[in-house]
């Protein structure tokens, strides 16, 4: 048998073993437009209600509330806060608070949460401080992933698009909080080779850029006005591993800045996440986190996470969503696992604090008390 | 811009239509998306990837159904959901609320498990073109319509896919000649 007639018949077994209740899937869709439909609604009353009010930027500028209680008492270094937390409302949420939420992180230095569908919302204690409509609508899914980030200034968002609908990402849209297009940036023409990217972050002085490729593991930082592209990290990735299985490339999975802008953090994992490092599956590449001198230099491997190790330190068995965040005196970075978030060392990556929890995901921020 | 309205580009009497035209193309299309989406993910997650990528083709489907090809959109965009390790989390985080009422995927057989398996290890072009040339029976042109990549590039997926493939299903060298021809 070859592989051609081996794949004729795999498929016909999947499809054999694929039930698909059809009505009940239209129907589930229905829902679900009209839930995510009716979040923006509501997020859209908000903002008209807090103008005709005449209190919208009173309210943005008043008086701070205080600070939502810690999710952990034991966390003496501000605040850690993980997607999984606004999905489930583990903890208090915010006025204005789109009501289904896919939570991008927030921004340390404003405390203003990033929210992102078809459409951004910019949130903090005060309220809903804009809503920004995503240019081409790179946050819903589409053909190709987009992404948004705060910056590079303090009243600014980027999107990466398309340069063609339907196209990966290749260019950033500098957006206003009012909606202005401030500067749109063509990175193939600009600085890098013509090839899509990620994910997008910029520096705390939001002087540069760093850009995660899509396709291949690389990581290059580029100046402000798109120019003076430098490639800062370029992970190796071995095609044939020890027990002769093949794999596929690791490949960026998130990047964060250090506070003082100094270092790039890079987590650098296997495209199908889920398993590795698990007992029984050695062959899959054990994921990393690195930081790399913004300046240049060399790379350094803060952590190799190796659940095999049964002293490996960092909860649960794997990590199932990638994201990490600096703390922010710079000295640690929280890293999210299927059991929690566990804080390593930024100096010699060791495992310095756990905490353990169900449902920590997705998009992590660590925030000043 | 401060926003004022809920987006919709639909308009009036349209909508009938349109949602009518949309209805017939989710029934036709949903199962073998979902099988699609197993293909490239797994059971687990292959229900909520194929799912979204009907929703974007239902929020779109003003412009999605006037393209010449709307099937292979909504494939292509099952397709990059299913190995986009950063859009799938946010479809995973969706998910988690709802796994608990849904039942169990139907197992494999251990022949077609260990081949799909085997597909998860493909780098996800590679593994994007075997899962449409299987599932849906695609010839190299329409693989190519549907991933919008050149006819060259998706042979020379196919060809590598298979190589790694027969070595890691044990068909050995001459299964493997014999599949690239």
């Amino acid at each position: 048998m070859n592989v051609e007639m081996r794949g004729r018949e795999a498929a016909e077994g999947l499809r054999l073993a694929t039930k698909v209740d059809v009505e009940a899937g239209l129907s589930d869709l229905r829902r679900t437009r009209r839930r995510r439909d009716a979040a923006r609604l509501v997020a859209a009353c908000s903002i008209i209600a807090a103008i005709i009010g005449g209190g919208f930027l009173v309210m943005d500028r008043g008086v701070p509330a205080p600070p939502p209680p810690a999710k952990d008492p034991g966390l003496r270094n501000g605040l850690i806060i993980h997607a999984g937390d606004r999905e489930f409302g583990k903890t208090p949420s915010l006025p204005n608070e789109p009501q289904y939420p896919l939570w991008q992180g927030a921004d340390p230095a404003s405390g203003s949460f990033l929210y992102a569908e078809s459409r951004v919302a910019i949130v903090k204690k005060s309220g809903t401080v804009a809503e920004v409509e995503c240019p081409i609508q790179p946050c819903e899914f589409g053909p190709y992933p987009g992404d948004v980030a705060f910056g590079p200034g303090e009243d600014e968002v980027t999107f990466t698009i398309p340069n063609e609908y339907g196209k990966p990402p290749q260019s950033l849209q500098i957006v206003g909080y009012d909606g202005d297009i401030r500067e749109e940036i063509d990175l193939p023409g600009a600085a890098l080779p013509d090839r899509s990217f990620g994910l997008v972050t910029w520096s705390p002085d939001g002087r540069q850029l760093a850009v995660a490729m899509d396709d291949t593991p690389e990581v290059w930082i580029i100046a402000r006005d798109g120019s003076r592209a430098r490639l800062v990290h370029r992970e190796e990735a071995p095609q044939k591993l020890v027990d002769g299985r093949y794999d596929n490339p690791p490949v960026v999975v998130d990047l964060a800045w250090s506070p003082d802008g100094s270092r790039l953090g890079i987590l650098v994992a296997n495209r199908h996440q889920g398993n590795e490092g698990e007992p029984g599956s050695p062959s899959k590449p054990l994921p990393r986190l690195i930081a790399v001198p913004a300046e240049g230099g060399d790379a350094q491997t803060l952590h190799t996470f190796d659940f095999r190790n049964p002293n490996s330190t960092v909860p649960g068995n794997f990590i199932r969503e990638w994201a990490f965040a600096w703390s922010p005196d710079g000295k640690r970075i929280a890293v999210t696992s299927d059991g929690g978030i566990a804080e390593i060392s930024t100096t010699d990556g060791t495992v310095l604090t756990q905490h353990p929890g169900y449902g920590v995901s997705g998009p992590i921020t660590w925030l000043p008390k | 811009m401060w926003t004022t309205s809920v987006e919709d580009d639909r308009s009036g009497g349209e909508i009938v239509a349109t949602h009518a035209d949309f209805e017939d193309f989710y029934r036709s299309e949903l199962p073998r998306l979902v099988a699609l989406a197993r293909a490239l993910c797994g059971p687990a997650m292959a229900d909520d990837v194929a799912q979204e990528a009907m929703l974007a083709a239902y929020r779109k489907w003003g412009r999605v159904s006037d393209l010449r090809y709307p099937a292979g959109w909504v494939r292509r965009v099952c397709a990059n959901l299913a190995v986009s390790q950063y859009r799938r989390r946010m479809i995973e985080l969706r998910a988690l609320t709802r796994a608990a009422s849904r039942p169990d995927a139907v197992t494999l057989e251990a022949g077609a498990e260990e081949f799909w398996a085997a597909v998860h290890h493909l780098p996800s072009r590679q593994a994007q073109a075997v899962a449409l040339r299987y599932v849906y029976e695609l010839t190299i042109s329409e693989i190519a319509q549907t991933l919008e990549i050149s006819e060259g590039s998706v042979k020379q997926h196919l060809s590598r896919a298979r190589a790694r493939l027969a070595h890691e299903l044990h068909l050995g060298a001459h299964e493997v000649e014999e599949a690239e021809q």
